[in-house]
């Protein structure tokens, strides 16, 4: 009794509760939701088997094992990539498959990167601060993010990099370090897709003033609509986005034909100048950006030289922020340069801003996901009253798993979502106090990693289901139909709970 | 105790992160919860709406059929059609628009009366589809310029009809290349069977048919955004369709014509062919159909005319899908062969007092006599061509036997199909002993070799398959596969999907002596023979060529209209091979070649050499 009297009930509930609706979510769904719900169920049983079996394994133990786990897990990862040994779905290589039971070595993955990060960011507490700390955990997490994004999924290996930098900032790494990094490699990534960005939303205005006097023109450029400006830079361009390819063999002939290139540079230039944009001018502007990155560069060696001088910490300070400032416009002129993102790409991260404008793939699916979880308003539809995930094909794709939040807003509505994310959202909070408890600083990362784990996955999920986000396939922890991660969701909740048993000094 | 003091500290870092991550986890609840009150709360009921409005439905997007175009084909602007795809304006409307009782009845009278449409010719579609009221009913197919008008000016009456373009099958050319380009029409339960879907056209007959899987394309599929009442909202394209590949045909527009007018309204057909590469120039049958009648669904007269082609068998195309006794055209090919197997030499002369009598093998039994159409006195070969002379080529065929005879028919594929592109061909038919003892069960007689030496008989070709023997001639033993298609174009881009290029069916080892003496006989005939009289007009270029006169067998021997005529001829003779151009025709009923048949080729040469004149055609 004084066993069972110890374990987080709280945490328990949570994770059957939520992972409950997600079964009852799917049961009225589409026309396989009930097979859907069937299996669901099972991997629920099994995880809360799993669960209490973690429950009582010392968290101790996992610390030792550290190396083993991760080396164990990084070896499936490669396995995976065999093709003998793994299976593809939808593109990608990330599935084993035994006798009907599907599995993600990515998502576990997840879960020995955080105890390896742990042991290692407790072992160098103390030494954590300094820069060249930083190497071997980038490098530990650096590993299964390539593993994985060569599968593809461009979403695991995005949550790796979002994991280690959690848990530096958590373990207790240099800020400035940390969070300069952050805005250099967001800025790197930010300056060509915005810069892409502005470029898709004028085709269509380029087509209407074209459409008048230059008819042929003004097909082909719609035919090859955004890929248009690729073509035009280099006429041996192999479109990825036209369908037909007959057509888009005849838009490129008639782009080449005679003037028409010309002309359409002249057209897109006056579409530009009719629509000023400063961010845009100064981003494309080579001397604007090298002069402001150069110029921070400069003041950072400023400002250090002063600190030299006298002493005086704030120069430091701001010697760091013109470093991050210059380091950014560099970057992001560099990688504007020299780093060719294929439109299929940048539709696919940039279509979230604007999604009636990108009406194909991710544009798609995010229109018909805010349909959804809009539609729901305050009371929602019903249970299995979904008008979004009926039918054979529903309009929802991927209903079942990256976009669920959507489907429990709409048949819940506002009330049921609310009811969802205090769930999720008490489950992260209770990590962050098991961690705060903890009796060691091993006991503290670990829980507070879980917990990182659960709020990326629960947090970036919703803000692509709610179009704050660029869409990926990440699956909402518990909820989604996805065996693998509901797993490692109830492994990592029974971890959660032995550390939180384990918090007394002599337990 | 130091040790204690940095755990201390770093245990207090620890907490100062977690604190703030903590505090970073309540801005991220924040944002979730504010966008959601935005998403469901704020703009719940616009999504609501649209929830309620995306209705999906994918419907085909139908692919344009591809056209066809004359040879004279270099881009789509200037281009001579015979097959285009044309637009036309419907007049349609949706029983749903109108919830109001007896409302959309009295309107659709009310139009009838408008337009002068007979009562209740309209109301009746719109009865027979009441069942499905959010569907389109299509009222008139085709609108006219003067009905269109009258809409115009009662268009507050008619808002509600649906006016809007759709495509039509043209056939530029009409009846005259009926049987070459076929018609299109909705599958029947054997292509629905082999995948068609029930609303695409397919190909009924001639290059429609032949050409089918090439001219349908691919359909792409557009998805509906239907409203809760049935409208459509919003389309967009899931797939898009692939057109159907052009067809560029070996037809001259305008032989073509010429030929389909001077067959007049005669029964029979008429080919124009290059024999030095098989490119078909013309082809007729009569009698033949309007295609643009049998597309037209509600074409007032389509029944009459389906009635009339029923009657007529004008669907028949009898240049390819009839046979006939191939008659005097037929000589030539025994002379060949009699020159080829040295049974016959040019200077051969035999007299002909207008009969020939064969003596008979048995004792008692009576001798035969087989009649020749007039005395035509000593003749050598060229002269027997000339003249046509029977009893010629009765003591010529006697002579060598039936065997050189039914070798050489073999040889020209008289009993083959020639391959053309077009469907529904049928065989010839080439007579030997083994099939007359197997049919009739008695042996081969000289009578029947007799018979078979002037093509009469057993014997029976059809047209394109006695055109493949002249276009021999013309060549000196290379028969080329005959063909109508020149180059298959994609119609998004025209370029060239592919080019047919001359295809050799066979290659005849002729001397060239016999060759050159067939072909001087074949002269003789349009020199001074029996067609000198019909070619005797100013401007043509030099022809030979060969009459022809079927004594049916049906018929009374005395009746002349009973008698098919057959005209097969080239030219110019002599003259460039690329120029050269053989026309054969067979008119049923024609009273004689040279009479009903002759008179027809002649009209293709003449304008034939009119175009050669004026540059000819490429």
């Amino acid at each position: 009794m004084e066993r069972l009297a110890r374990i987080d009930w709280l945490s328990v509930f949570v994770a059957v509760a939520s992972s409950l609706i997600g079964v009852v979510v799917l049961y009225g769904g589409g026309v396989t939701g009930e097979d859907l719900a069937i299996k669901k169920f099972i991997w629920l049983l099994i995880g809360v088997g799993a669960m209490f079996l973690f429950a009582n394994i010392n968290y101790q133990l996992l610390g030792s094992f550290a190396p083993i786990i991760y080396a164990a897990g990084i070896l499936l990862l490669l396995l995976v990539l065999i093709p003998f040994l793994g299976k593809e779905v939808k593109g990608a290589r990330s599935w084993f498959s035994f006798a009907g039971i599907s599995f993600q070595p990515a998502e576990l993955m997840k879960l020995a990167l955080v105890i390896a990060l742990s042991k290692y960011l407790v072992l160098r507490e103390s030494e954590i601060g300094k820069l060249k700390e930083l190497i071997i955990p980038a490098l530990l997490a650096a590993l299964p993010a390539f593993l994985v994004g060569v599968q593809p999924d461009l979403g695991g290996a995005v949550m790796f990099l979002a994991i280690l930098f959690g848990m530096l900032f958590i373990g207790g790494a240099n800020t400035a370090v940390l969070f300069g990094f952050a805005i250099i490699g967001f800025f790197a990534l930010f300056t060509p897709m915005y810069l892409e960005y502005e470029r898709y939303v004028i085709v269509d205005d380029i087509y209407t003033r074209l459409r008048e006097t230059h008819f042929r023109l003004a097909d082909a450029v719609r035919i090859l609509n955004f890929e248009v400006w690729e073509v035009a830079e280099n006429l041996n361009y192999n479109t990825r986005m036209v369908a037909d390819r007959n057509l888009a063999i005849w838009a490129k002939e008639t782009l080449a034909t005679g003037e028409n290139l010309k002309i359409f540079w002249q057209t897109a230039a006056a579409v530009e100048a009719e629509n000023p944009s400063l961010l845009r001018d100064m981003l494309r502007n080579t001397a604007v950006m090298l002069s402001v990155g150069a110029t921070g560069i400069l003041f950072y060696g400023l400002g250090i030289l002063g600190h030299f001088m006298t002493g005086a910490q704030w120069m430091r300070r701001v010697a760091n922020l013109m470093l991050i400032i210059g380091l950014s416009f560099t970057a992001g002129w560099m990688s504007n340069k020299f780093i060719n993102f294929k439109p299929h790409q940048v539709v696919r991260i940039v279509s979230f801003v604007n999604p009636d404008k990108f009406q194909k793939g991710a544009g798609y699916q995010l229109r018909h996901s805010l349909i959804t979880v809009g539609s729901g308003k305050f009371a929602g539809k019903g249970l299995f009253q979904g008008d979004m995930t009926k039918g054979e094909t529903p309009f929802l794709p991927e209903w079942y798993n990256d976009f669920i939040f959507s489907v429990v807003g709409e048949q819940l509505g506002f009330w049921g979502v609310s009811l969802l994310l205090l769930l999720l959202f008490g489950l992260i909070l209770r990590a962050v106090q098991v961690a705060m408890t903890s009796k060691d600083d091993f006991g503290a990362m670990l829980a507070s990693g879980i917990g990182l784990i659960f709020f990326l996955h629960v947090a970036i999920n919703i803000g692509i289901a709610l179009g704050l986000l660029p869409v990926t396939g990440i699956p909402l922890s518990f909820v989604s139909y996805g065996g693998s991660h509901m797993l490692l969701c109830f492994i990592s909740t029974g971890i959660l709970i032995n550390i939180h048993r384990r918090r007394f000094i002599n337990a | 105790m130091a040790e204690t003091i940095r755990q201390f500290h770093l245990r207090r870092r620890l907490e100062r992160r977690l604190t703030a991550y903590t505090i970073f986890i309540f801005i991220v609840l924040a944002v979730i919860v504010l966008r959601l009150i935005d998403l469901q709360l704020l703009r719940g009921e616009e999504f609501y709406e649209k929830s309620q409005r995306v209705i999906r439905r994918v419907v085909a997007l139908a692919a344009p059929r591809g056209e066809f175009f004359a040879r004279n084909y270099t881009s789509r602007e200037k281009a001579t059609y015979i097959v285009s795809n044309s637009s036309a304006v419907s007049l349609s409307v949706i029983p749903a628009h109108f919830p109001k009782k007896g409302e959309l009845r009295d309107l659709v009278t009310k139009l009838e009366r408008l337009l002068r449409y007979p009562p209740g010719s309209l109301v009746q579609k719109v009865s027979e589809n009441r069942a499905r009221a959010h569907e389109e009913i299509v009222l008139i197919e085709d609108l006219k310029p003067e009905q269109i008008t009258v809409i115009a000016d009662y268009y507050l009456t008619f808002s509600k009809l649906l006016i809007r373009p759709v495509s039509r099958r043209y056939y530029n050319l009409g009846r005259a290349a009926a049987h070459l380009t076929g018609y299109i029409g909705l599958p029947n339960q054997r292509e629905i069977a082999a995948g068609i879907r029930s609303y695409q056209y397919t190909g009924k007959n001639g290059l429609e048919a032949y050409y089918d899987a090439l001219l349908r394309g691919e359909d792409g599929e557009i998805v509906q955004i239907k409203s809760a009442t049935g409208d459509i909202e919003e389309q967009r394209v899931l797939r898009n369709f692939i057109p159907g590949n052009n067809l560029i045909l070996t037809i001259d527009a305008d032989l073509q014509l010429t030929a389909h007018r001077a067959m007049g309204d005669k029964t029979g057909a008429l080919i124009a062919i290059r024999p030095f590469s098989g490119e078909i120039l013309a082809l007729v049958s009569k009698p033949d159909y309007d295609p643009n009648v049998l597309v037209a669904l509600d074409h007032p007269e389509r029944a009459t005319h389906i009635r009339t082609m029923r009657e007529e068998k004008s669907e028949l195309n009898r240049a390819i899908s009839t046979k006939y006794p191939p008659a005097s055209t037929f000589k030539p090919l025994v002379a060949l062969a009699g020159l080829e197997e040295k049974r016959l030499s040019k200077t051969d002369q035999f007299f002909c007092p207008g009969h020939f009598v064969l003596k008979s093998s048995y004792a008692g039994y009576p001798d035969t006599t087989f009649h020749d159409w007039a005395r035509h006195g000593s003749n050598d070969l060229i002269g027997g061509i000339a003249q046509s002379c029977s009893v010629y080529f009765y003591e010529a065929g006697y002579r060598m036997g039936a065997e050189p005879i039914i070798k050489y028919s073999r040889y020209f594929r008289l009993a083959e199909k020639s391959q053309i592109d077009l469907p529904y061909e049928i065989n010839g038919f080439v007579p030997d002993s083994t099939w007359k003892e197997k049919t009739y069960n008695t042996r081969w007689f000289d009578g029947d070799t007799i018979n078979l030496s002037i093509g009469q008989g057993f014997i029976e070709t059809t047209l394109i398959g006695m055109v493949g023997f002249y276009s021999a001639v013309a060549t000196g033993g290379t028969i080329y596969k005959p063909h109508l298609v020149k180059e298959v174009r994609f119609a998004e881009n025209d370029q060239i999907k592919y080019q047919v290029k001359p295809e050799i069916l066979d290659q005849i080892p002729l001397s060239r002596p016999a060759v050159q003496t067939v072909r001087e006989g074949l002269r003789a005939v349009v020199l001074r023979g029996t067609a000198a009289q019909v070619f005797r007009v100013p401007g043509i270029i030099p022809v030979a060529g060969k009459t022809g006169t079927v004594q049916t067998r049906s018929g009374d021997r005395f009746n002349k209209a009973s008698q098919h005529g057959w005209f097969i001829g080239y030219g110019p003779y002599e003259g460039d091979p690329k120029d050269i151009l053989v026309v054969g025709v067979i008119v049923e009923h024609g009273i004689g070649g040279a009479v009903g048949a002759a008179p027809i080729a002649r009209d293709v040469f003449v304008r034939y050499s009119q175009k050669l004149r004026t540059g000819g055609i490429d």
